[in-house]
């Protein structure tokens, strides 16, 4: 008994001498869930950023999108002793405490689409309203030749987000594009489902025989209005956009009824955490324009959060083309 | 070799056994990282929220029930108790914050009543009647909140979550401690205990032994979800909210924890000192699956299940311990 006593400690030691190495940081990242495609995206990413820069990342989250499991993966991550803790929270409030115990600890946290957090370095998101609004309006605008008549469709009046991007994008065309006009309408709502999308695209063409464009917003409003134009026969004729998912769109960009649909890859933005995390870690500081390493990142601008934090945004949208939806896995 | 304490426990020392194997295991891949300070301090701050859950779900096993409800209806009661705290912030904390815990148990309370009366009166298959509630429950909470974070705590009330009493015993596993020796004293030491374990071996027969098995049940289903709901406040004060699905990840660790300690929806049978050897290994494990950089949390629920189908085999092999004598045991009170 003594003997596998000693063996055992032995053993202990020999290991935890070896556990001490090595000079990069010890990074860990948690995504909002494992085991879903737009999180498998961003650990196609994360790793590709530790291959490049030959630093080992934790990649560690949840099976559920369930907080309490995201905040006890932090919490052991923390506890084992990191240097970098990256992570996209599913409720940020619930996020604050372990943050704080981290930061507390001297350990770098960046956070993502976390925007009105308190307890950390750095929030990073890919885009503002308003640029994901004009970027919206400048496809469009492109696919309809700069002029005729459109109108927006967002989920419901009573997004916040979505109405924002809206907004935004008329601004955009007021500015830039005198030749489209808005119908009377303004904005009609799908209640985030394709088919009441596809309905709406329908009706309106009816009453505004000379609607040209939709700038729909959430990822239900393209692919509904795709399916009425494409059944109206006005393909080339009549353009939506809004953000999308690839693979949800996939046909219509490939028959052409879309141009484009409107995406961020959550997968450049990890890799901007990272690489605002080893900023900070090598004692850099982070300021208006710095250069975060990634493209729509290269010039990037700082707002103020509201609560004394400064959150980090970049141009991050894309545009999800019949060229590139495949590189996206989702 | 075999004494009469060894027979008598040979379930728990099995346990141990298993606890052990799982120590050294991780012990010989990770070393020190697993004997770290902080590790183990963390471990103590985790698993209290959902050990208190399972020691509340352990007294409907027990009576031979089951409860699907418990998450929901303490995420419900404890939205409320947080409205009530973010409604009343500039009165004295200590005071809002006792009425916001008045209010979540209160809810708690009428929760168990419900489940009982549906079980008890109804005689709706308990799965059913509390997988309805737990739908009734989270509606309420999605309609009250649109499904978003209630915030509002008072600071003092977040601390509880992060707060270590003479510097090393976190106030959450002190909880946890007071709620496991109430549900050792009275499953051990009352007539309620007694009486616990004969409603659930055979309803029957203890009807006809003269207990009132519907206040039983009900009494159960009450006590069930008022513990379940004092984990569930335990849980805000870690995340500084409440919110309609927080913690839904815990209702099948908790029933994992509970069928590994032997305590079986079947009723009537298991220890409570098993439950918390159960409770300790879960979470060794999932903090020890966290330190492999290139496991993903599913082998945490990989070693969760082998470590159970490990424990059945063994219940099952050893001729005079385990489910065999516990079935024994069963069939002689009944």
């Amino acid at each position: 008994m003594k003997k596998i006593v000693a063996a055992i400690l032995a053993l202990m030691l020999v290991l935890s001498v070896a556990a001490f190495a090595e000079g990069n940081p010890t990074i860990a990242y948690v995504p909002k869930v494992i085991g879903q495609p737009w999180w498998d995206h961003v650990q196609q990413g994360v790793e590709a950023w530790a291959a490049d820069k030959g630093i080992d990342v934790i990649y560690k989250g949840g099976t559920t999108t369930d907080s309490a499991e995201q905040v006890q993966i932090m919490t052991d991550l923390v506890n084992q002793g990191i240097d970098i803790l990256c992570f996209s929270p599913n409720d940020p409030d619930a996020c604050e405490q372990i943050c704080k115990q981290a930061r507390d600890k001297g350990v770098i946290v960046i956070a993502t689409e976390a925007s009105g957090m308190e307890n950390v370095d750095f929030d990073i998101e890919a885009f503002d309203e308003a640029g994901l609004g004009a970027f919206l309006m400048d496809e469009l605008a492109a696919q309809m030749g700069e002029e005729g008549e459109y109108i927006t469709m967002v989920g419901s009046m009573t997004m916040e987000s979505q109405n924002n991007w809206a907004d935004a994008a008329i601004a955009r065309q007021e500015a830039a594009y005198p030749n489209m006009t808005l119908v009377p309408d303004k904005r009609v709502e799908d209640n985030s489902d394709a088919q009441e999308a596809y309905n709406l695209t329908m009706q309106l063409k009816e009453k505004y025989p000379d609607l040209k464009g939709i700038l729909g917003t959430g990822s239900f409003d393209a692919p509904g209005a795709a399916r009425a134009i494409e059944e109206m026969g006005l393909t080339g004729e009549m353009f939506a956009i809004s953000v999308a998912m690839p693979a949800e769109v996939s046909d219509y960009l490939i028959n052409g009824t879309l141009k484009s649909v409107a995406l961020w890859d959550a997968s450049v933005t990890a890799k901007v955490q990272l690489n605002a995390a080893m900023k900070l870690f090598a004692g850099e500081s982070i300021e208006e324009g710095s250069d975060l390493g990634e493209e729509g990142y290269a010039a990037i601008h700082i707002a103020d959060n509201g609560k004394g934090k400064n959150y980090i945004y970049g141009d991050g949208y894309l545009a999800v083309t019949v060229d590139n939806w495949e590189s996206f896995g989702f | 070799m075999k004494s009469k304490t060894f027979e008598k426990h040979s379930y728990t020392f099995m346990l141990l056994g298993l606890m052990a194997v799982v120590l050294l295991f991780f012990t010989a891949l990770k070393g020190g990282m697993m004997w770290k300070g902080d590790v183990w301090l963390g471990i103590a701050m985790q698993f209290p929220e959902y050990g208190v859950v399972t020691l509340g779900l352990m007294f409907c096993f027990i009576c031979g029930k089951m409860d699907m409800s418990f998450m929901a209806l303490g995420n419900f009661a404890t939205i409320m108790a947080v409205m009530y705290m973010g409604a009343h912030a500039d009165s004295p904390a200590g005071g809002v914050i006792l009425v916001g815990i008045a209010i979540a148990l209160g809810i708690a309370v009428v929760g168990g009543l419900i489940n009982g009366l549906l079980v008890a009166y109804l005689d709706i298959p308990p799965v059913m009647a509390t997988i309805s509630m737990q739908l009734v429950w989270t509606g309420l909470s999605v309609a009250l909140t649109n499904g978003n974070t209630v915030k509002g705590l008072p600071s003092l009330y977040t601390d509880i979550g992060h707060t270590y009493l003479l510097g090393f015993l976190p106030v959450p596993l002190l909880i946890f401690l007071v709620i496991f020796a109430v549900a050792w004293w009275l499953l051990q030491h009352t007539v309620y205990g007694e009486k616990l374990y004969m409603v659930g071996t055979n309803i029957k027969a203890a009807e006809f032994s003269a207990i009132n098995t519907r206040r039983m049940v009900i009494g159960t289903y009450i006590l069930c979800d008022v513990i379940c709901c004092i984990g569930c406040l335990i849980m805000i004060s870690t995340m500084a909210s409440a919110k309609a699905d927080y913690g839904t990840s815990y209702v099948m660790r908790c029933i994992l924890i509970l069928v590994l300690a032997g305590v079986l929806p079947d009723g009537g049978m298991g220890r409570i000192d098993n439950v918390l050897i159960a409770i300790v290994t879960i979470q060794i494990i999932a903090t020890g699956v966290n330190m492999f950089p290139n496991l993903n949390t599913y082998y945490a629920s990989l070693i969760w299940g082998a470590l159970l189908l490990v424990v059945l085999v063994m219940s099952t092999r050893m001729s005079s311990g385990g489910f065999l004598r516990l079935r024994a045991k069963k069939a002689a009170k009944a």
